[in-house]
This record gives structure tokens, sequence and C-alpha cells, in this order.
């Protein structure tokens, strides 16, 4: 057999592979993107007048339709504009091809604080990140909400 | 001059798959997906074009790789930059439209109070597409070779 014929099949398996890896990391990555922000639509708020504090609680529901495992990363916080203010709270679950999970996260803000944000000082940060392969091929989506009107 | 018909065709399908279906594929869109895509600063109409142009390129090597002969410096020429063209044709679509991104790619929307911003890590597609192309350049090296060395070796004629 010539070298060349050999290379040639290497590099039509390398090509096929390639191209198979390409589109099932896309179907994982756009199956969870779909999904993950499913129970997100109110965001409940519990005030304690006595603390005077607030807390609020988002949910989050992905689940993985894809061909490959998932590490799904999500969280969401309240972030001031000037940077005075953060809150954050996130995490990541593992998620094999067919699994869901229903993530309920909290962060407790000040009424002060959270007065400010509604007066359009701050932003509602939700951060998603999907990561598959082995956490090589990545897709974040993070969206920011201005607070007031 | 010696045309080999199966390389024509391989050329016609390449202008098929690299050329007609992008441009085609464009119209099919909805105006409104177009639109929300250009928000991003992602144009997908120019995206389309410069797939087609650089498939325009690798489908015009490919045919006259069709008439060219195997043993000349000018077939493992074309063979070379129809690989390279490859690599750019692959940074430009996994970059999505970014080649200087390397396969690292990032949005940002703005819609009304909400601003989303989108990072897109396909980098290990980019190593991939770079071992491919050193792969076929390798192969273009050695089977020009080969055919060389096959010329060499059939008795000429008197």
């Amino acid at each position: 057999m010539k070298t060349s014929s050999v290379l040639g099949a290497v590099l039509l398996i390398l090509e096929l592979g390639s191209v198979a890896l390409f589109l099932v990391c896309g179907q994982t990555i756009f199956s969870l993107l779909g999904t993950v922000t499913g129970g997100g639509g109110e965001i409940p708020v519990v005030i304690d007048n006595e603390a005077q504090v607030a807390t609020l609680t988002f949910t989050f529901a992905p689940r993985n339709g894809g061909l490959l495992a998932a590490n799904v990363g999500v969280g969401f916080g309240v972030t001031f504009t000037d940077g005075s203010y953060s809150v954050k709270n996130s995490t990541t679950v593992y998620l094999p091809p067919g699994e869901g999970e229903e993530v309920s996260l909290s962060i407790k803000v000040p009424l002060d604080k959270l007065q400010e944000y509604a007066d359009a000082n701050g932003t509602l940060d939700i951060y998603t990140s999907i990561k598959t392969l082995n956490d090589i091929v990545r897709l974040d989506y993070n969206a920011k909400t201005e607070g007031g009107g | 001059m010696n045309v080999r018909w199966g390389e024509v065709a391989g050329a016609l399908f390449t202008f098929l798959i690299l050329v007609a279906l992008p441009l085609a594929a464009v119209n099919y869109l909805p105006a409104q997906t177009l639109e929300q895509l250009s928000a991003t600063g992602l144009n997908i109409q120019s995206l389309a074009t410069e797939m087609a142009m650089l498939g325009l390129v690798v489908s015009a090597i490919a045919l006259a790789k069709a008439v060219a002969d195997r043993t000349s410096v000018a077939y493992l020429l074309l063979d070379i930059s129809s690989n390279i063209i490859s690599l750019i044709f692959a940074l430009l679509v996994v970059g999505v439209g970014n080649i200087a991104s390397l396969g690292l790619s990032s949005f940002s929307l703005q819609q009304g109070k909400v601003t989303t911003e989108i990072v897109l890590d396909l980098r290990i597609f980019i190593y991939i597409t770079i071992c491919v192309v050193t792969f076929s350049v390798l192969q273009s090296i050695v089977k020009f070779r080969e055919a060389r060395s096959e010329a060499n070796q059939m008795p000429r004629p008197n």
C-alpha cells in the first residue's frame, strides 16, 4: 500500500471525526441553552422587615438533551454600576446525556441596596456557562438587566 | 490535455457545498433572525459572501488540479494552496466571521435594558484543523514524490 493512501485514510478519519465532534458538541450546547433558564421568569422576593433584608431566589432547570455530558455553571447576582456593591451566588452541575436538574439559588440583599438597584443604579446579572467535551468546548451566556423603570 | 473527470466532478461538488449552499442558506433565514444576528455585530450576509469567495477559490483550484499533470510542481503547489485555503475557511467558519479570533468568539447584544454577552470557545476545532492541514500538506508532498517516482519507472517510448 502506498504511503499517500495510508495518509489519505488517516486524514479521512480525522476529518470525519472532527466534523462529527463539532456537530455533537453544538447539539449538546444548544439543547442545554434552550432549557437552562426554564424556571426563570419571575424572581420571588421574600422580605424580612426585621432584618431589613430581601431574599431573591432564581431557579434554573438545565436539561441535557445532547449526546455528550456537560458541566453547566449557573449563577445570578446584583451588581452596582459603580462597583460599590456586588452579591452573587453560583454553582456548577454535572449533567450526563439525557439528565436534568433543578437548581435554586438565593441571594440576600439589604433593602436599601435593593432600592438603589431599583433606582437604576445596578444590574441583575444572570450567568450561564456550558462546558462539554471534557470542558474543552464552552459557551458563556451572561445577561445583565438594568434596574429601574 | 488529460482531464480527470472524477476530479472535475469533485470540483463541482465543492462549488455546490462551499459557494451555492452558503449563499442560498442566507436567503432562507427569516429577516428577523438576520436583524437579531446583526445587532450582535455578526453580519451573516457578509460571512456567507466571504465563505462563498473562499469556496470559489477552492473550487477553481480543484478544477485546475483536474487538468494539471500530477508529476508537475504546479500540481503540488495547487494542492498545498488548496489545503491552506481550507484552513482559512475553517478559521472563518469556527470564528463566526472573525478569522483573527482563532475560534474564541464573543458577541454582545443590547435589547432595551438587557445586555447579553455571549462567548463561544471552539479553539479545539482550530487545533484539529491545523493538524488536518499539516497532514494534508504532508500527503500532497508524498503523493507528488510517488507520482514522480512512478513516472520515472515507466518505460519511455523510443
